[in-house]
């Protein structure tokens, strides 16, 4: 995830050149999955190009030339309406693997062995993510990303287990709106 | 099949059994179960109810007796034990913690927590120390002149984890061993538990319907009518 308005924010509290920005989203954001530069180098001229920071300079405490930049006035009011707006939860009605169980049983594949695979999948991930969990060199940041991670995968892998449970039936329903919309088309 | 441990041993394995078979009446509660754990090992036996977790459990540990196959504990078949043998076992080599705390209702926590430490020949004092400091980890020293009667179900489990764990076991068994527990508590006692194969690499057999706690051990077995489901394959490559 590299949404503007999380490099916004982490610019906010003061001017801050592109290195310094990628270190500090990889240190407070991008726990196991640090960002490219290219990515903030793009979104940073994004950003001013839409007015939301401006350059303020160019410092060289050590190593080579680095422009800093500033969150804009303009900016910070975005921020303020970002930060109010609640996530959208539209992410949860129709995630992936919800449409790969109903198209395997459409095209007649094995719905439990994709269920099957995904489940192992996701232990072995809630695996990784318990053991950064308990190793004594994960901070605190860390242990809240990972039960972020943990809590969402759980609620996957509950779900794939009633699913797996109720195969048959929905095998069944799914033959009957294929067959549904075969017989209005040969109508 | 299962997947060899991250950190693989020459020599004997801690436990092994082949082709556990558990039947009570009709019922095959254990259909032919091979495993082997290691030294530093955490394994999750996870699966449904009535799946077989616990009786794989009782089986490596010596509390039931197969009607085929054998288990070892570092290459001694348990079932050619005498009581003795298997019950002083139970008392040095192994800690166990349940879904109920199973603690002795006449003794206070203390006294349950140092009581195999007393049995194994450790004297009065010492046995006490170690007894409140794992009470003290757990959260539950004030607790412990109180007897089981007189606490929580959930105090009562933390105090049984400090009992299994007091001794030094080589292989800990835990069934359920957070049921009883709220979420930090539960993550207290799983971090324990964790501690202890990093830092003794002892063992960890963990029983659990909880994909959540299953997470906690570095490897899994999944049951399914006493049987071993074998890992789920990824697309052919
Ligand atoms: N002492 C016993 N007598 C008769 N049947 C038993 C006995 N112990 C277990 N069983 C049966 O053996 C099967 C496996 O039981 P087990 O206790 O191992 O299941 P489990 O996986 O631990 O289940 P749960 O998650 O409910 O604790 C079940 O069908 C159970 O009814
Ligand atoms: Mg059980």
């Amino acid at each position: 995830m590299a949404a503007p308005e999380t490099l916004l924010a982490l610019m906010e509290p003061r001017p801050i050149h592109g290195y310094e920005l990628h270190q500090r989203y990889a240190a407070l954001l991008g726990l196991r999955r640090p960002l490219r530069s290219g990515q903030i180098y793009s979104t940073l001229q994004r950003l001013q190009r839409d007015g939301l920071v401006t350059a303020v300079g160019v410092g060289r405490a050590s190593g080579p030339d680095r422009t800093f930049f500033q969150v804009t006035e303009a900016g910070t009011s975005g921020l303020d309406r970002w930060f109010f707006e609640p996530e959208g939860a539209q992410h949860y009605l129709q995630p992936d693997l919800y449409a790969k169980v109903v198209l395997a049983l459409l095209t007649q594949r094995d719905a439990a062995r994709v269920l099957d695979v995904q489940r192992a999948a996701h232990r072995a991930l809630m695996r990784e993510m318990t053991k950064i969990k308990t190793s004594s060199n994960s901070g605190r940041l860390e242990v809240i990303a990972a039960d972020l991670a943990i809590l969402h995968l759980d609620a996957d892998l509950r779900w794939i287990d009633s699913t797996e449970r109720r195969l048959a039936n929905i095998q069944h329903d799914v033959e009957s709106h294929a067959a549904l919309i075969h017989d209005a088309d040969n109508k | 099949m299962e997947s060899s441990p991250s950190h693989k041993q020459s020599g004997t394995p801690l436990l092994r059994s082949e082709q556990l078979r558990v039947t009570y009446g009709l019922t095959r509660a254990l259909d032919g179960v091979d495993l082997t754990v290691e030294r530093g090992d955490s394994i999750a036996i996870i699966g449904s109810s009535g799946s077989g977790k616990s009786t794989l459990l009782h089986c490596l540990s010596g509390l039931v007796a197969p009607s085929e196959g054998r288990a070892w504990f570092t290459g001694r078949d348990l079932n050619t034990m005498s009581d003795a043998e298997r019950s002083a076992l139970r008392r040095q080599r192994f800690g166990f913690v349940f879904q109920f705390g199973h603690l002795v209702p006449e003794l206070t926590a203390l006294e349950n927590v140092s009581l195999n430490l007393r049995l194994n020949g450790v004297g009065r004092g010492p046995a006490e120390e170690t007894a409140r400091s794992w009470l003290r980890d757990l959260g539950v020293e004030e607790l412990a002149r109180r007897r089981p009667g007189e606490m929580s179900g959930g105090q009562q489990q933390r105090v049984a984890v400090a009992r299994a764990l007091a001794p030094e076991p080589d292989v800990i068994f835990a069934d359920e061993p957070t049921g009883a527990l709220d979420t930090a508590n539960g993550e207290l006692v799983l971090d324990l538990l964790v501690q202890q194969v990093r830092n003794r690499r002892c063992a960890l057999v963990l029983v659990t319907h909880d994909d959540k706690i299953a997470a906690y051990a570095e490897r899994e077995v999944v049951l399914r009518d006493g049987r071993v489901v074998p890992p789920a394959t990824g697309a052919p490559r």
